[in-house]
């Protein structure tokens, strides 16, 4: 949902949102074990440290090109530069190694008919669905939400009626960055955390992004689903080492069949 | 060498691939897994590694290119993953992360080339040839469609070019070239191992091509070597080699944002 709103706006993928993952881990997990601060407050300062990080890279690198009308494959590569800057920084503080929050709670399990879940995973969906309502209520009721889905409808037009095109897409990425970075956090305390987690968590958004297509919310819900469904009764049937190649091949499959995804408009094809 | 064969599928096409390390990798396995199981010399192994990996560059295009810009590369992301996965996890044929160990001296002829100095000669003498091939390419009419098409498809199609055909075969002639240092790479070090073909190693590649201006063969040249050397100056001014890797990263990155930069006004000024 995050990322699909910056998508929708910048009409770009920006892969410096994959480097926010487990830098928002890594900088709770600082705050937490060396300054003490309660677990809450130091995640609420790590994405409150991610996005002032966030619109700095927006404003010194990314206007430059916006002022200019970037091309989506060009803010793709630099992006790419970026994250690779990050990705590298935070291996160059905390190191390459797997990590873990040194917390008491959370392990607690349950049963639920022949599963079973745990605490942090609860958390992780009840964020994830908050999240999710709270996006959609927001674009729903209030003024910046419909002004973030006229940029994305046609920012031209949207500038024209008098709507500030830079602000919204800043605004889209506060978004985003704080969704994202809550997530990471939720991401860690589940399968702990390391500099280079954050770029197949990214990837696995986008595809969610492609299988559901960008026009309706419930299309994302819907992709997240069928992607989650194949990769593990790939694994069921299959084998658990396949998951990548599953996953893989149902976004293969979509781009070529449907390349819009579930609630995209299919558009003609120019041909000659 | 796998900068350069980059230079002509992605330069050229506009297509930017993540998927070269893949090539690479079917290079070597393919060299690994005939010279240790079946015996077969070098040239056989090579020839039978360019054969493979041009059938599997030709699968890859076709799929690949019904996508446009990011979507593209996302799709070759997505092949990069899945020969590496298959790499890692078919341990039947490719023995796992355990690697394929024990691949013989490379003898040609009767001739081994077990020191360095004669191996530096052999790779020397591909590096050249596959250079002379790839700027025979690129001085083409052929190289000329493709820029048309990277510039304006739609316009490069109205004039009767034969545009899918030309970046299929761009793409494919690419990933063959790419085969040739795997090989080489498999018979040098003697062990491979999938770790040797991530994406990092793509996203390297793709950044020496990038940093190079896209286009040009002899600055990708020059880039791969700076880049490569880069780790030893930094520990020749006295930064501990184990964050060296990393700041060579980070010089990667900032380099990569640079030249975007520079691209991009560049671009603009021609307009």
């Amino acid at each position: 949902m995050g990322l699909n709103q910056n998508f929708k706006v910048s009409k770009s993928i920006n892969i410096v949102f994959a480097a926010y993952i487990p830098l928002s881990a890594y900088l709770t997990n600082h705050f937490y074990s060396e300054y003490s601060i309660p677990f809450i407050f130091a995640a609420l300062v790590a994405v409150l440290i991610i996005n002032v990080i966030n619109l700095c890279t927006e404003y010194f690198v990314f206007s430059f090109f916006r002022k200019r009308e970037i091309n989506s494959l060009v803010a793709l590569i630099v992006s790419l530069g970026i994250y690779i800057i990050i990705q590298n920084t935070i291996s160059l503080i905390w190191g390459d190694s797997n990590v873990n929050f040194t917390m008491n709670y959370g392990n607690d399990s349950f049963g639920i008919f022949s599963g079973v879940i745990t605490l942090n995973q609860i958390l992780l969906i009840a964020v994830s669905i908050a999240i999710f309502v709270g996006i959609i209520t927001l674009k729903r009721i209030s003024l910046i939400g419909k002004k973030m889905d006229a940029v994305s409808a046609n920012s031209m037009l949207a500038e024209i009626f008098g709507i500030n095109k830079s602000l919204v897409l800043i605004i889209s990425s506060v978004f985003t960055t704080t969704s994202v970075s809550i997530i990471g956090v939720l991401i860690a305390l589940n399968y702990g955390f390391y500099p280079t987690i954050g770029f197949n968590f990214f990837i696995y958004g986008l595809i969610v992004i492609i299988i559901g297509g960008t026009n309706k919310n419930v299309g994302l819900l819907f992709g997240a689903i069928i992607l989650s469904a194949s990769q593990h009764l790939g694994a069921f049937f299959f084998d658990s080492k396949w998951y990548e190649i599953i996953t893989y091949l149902v976004l293969i499959l979509f781009l070529i069949y449907r390349p819009l995804g579930f609630s995209g408009n299919q558009l003609k094809k120019v041909e000659i | 060498m796998l900068s350069q064969s980059l230079v002509l599928s992605s330069g050229f096409t506009g297509l930017i691939s993540l998927a070269h390390a893949g090539f690479f990798g079917i290079g070597a396995y393919t060299a690994g897994i005939l010279s240790v199981n079946y015996d077969l010399p070098f040239l056989i192994s090579l020839i039978i590694a360019v054969i493979i990996s041009g059938v599997f560059a030709l699968v890859v295009s076709v799929i690949a290119l019904r996508s446009v810009d990011e979507y593209f590369i996302i799709i070759t992301l997505g092949i990069q993953v899945i020969a590496f996965s298959i790499m890692n996890n078919w341990i039947d044929l490719t023995n796992g992360p355990m690697g394929i160990s024990g691949i013989p001296n490379l003898s040609i002829f009767g001739f081994t080339f077990s020191s360095k100095l004669s191996f530096l000669i052999l790779t020397l003498f591909f590096t050249v040839i596959i250079f002379l091939l790839l700027r025979n390419i690129t001085t083409s009419p052929f190289s000329r469609i493709l820029i048309g098409l990277s510039n304006d498809e739609i316009f490069t199609k109205s004039l009767g070019k034969k545009v899918n055909f030309s970046k299929v075969s761009a793409f494919a002639i690419g990933g063959m070239f790419a085969t040739i240092p795997g090989v080489l790479y498999a018979y040098y070090i003697s062990y491979i191992d999938p770790t040797s073909f991530t994406v990092d190693e793509s996203i390297f590649i793709l950044s020496i091509v990038i940093i190079a201006g896209m286009r040009s063969l002899w600055n990708a040249a020059i880039v791969a070597a700076v880049l490569i050397i880069l780790p030893e100056a930094l520990r020749f001014i006295g930064v501990p080699s184990n964050v060296s890797a990393n700041i060579q990263q980070i010089i990667y990155g900032i380099a990569l944002v640079i030249m975007m930069i520079r691209y991009y006004l560049k671009s603009k000024n021609l307009s």
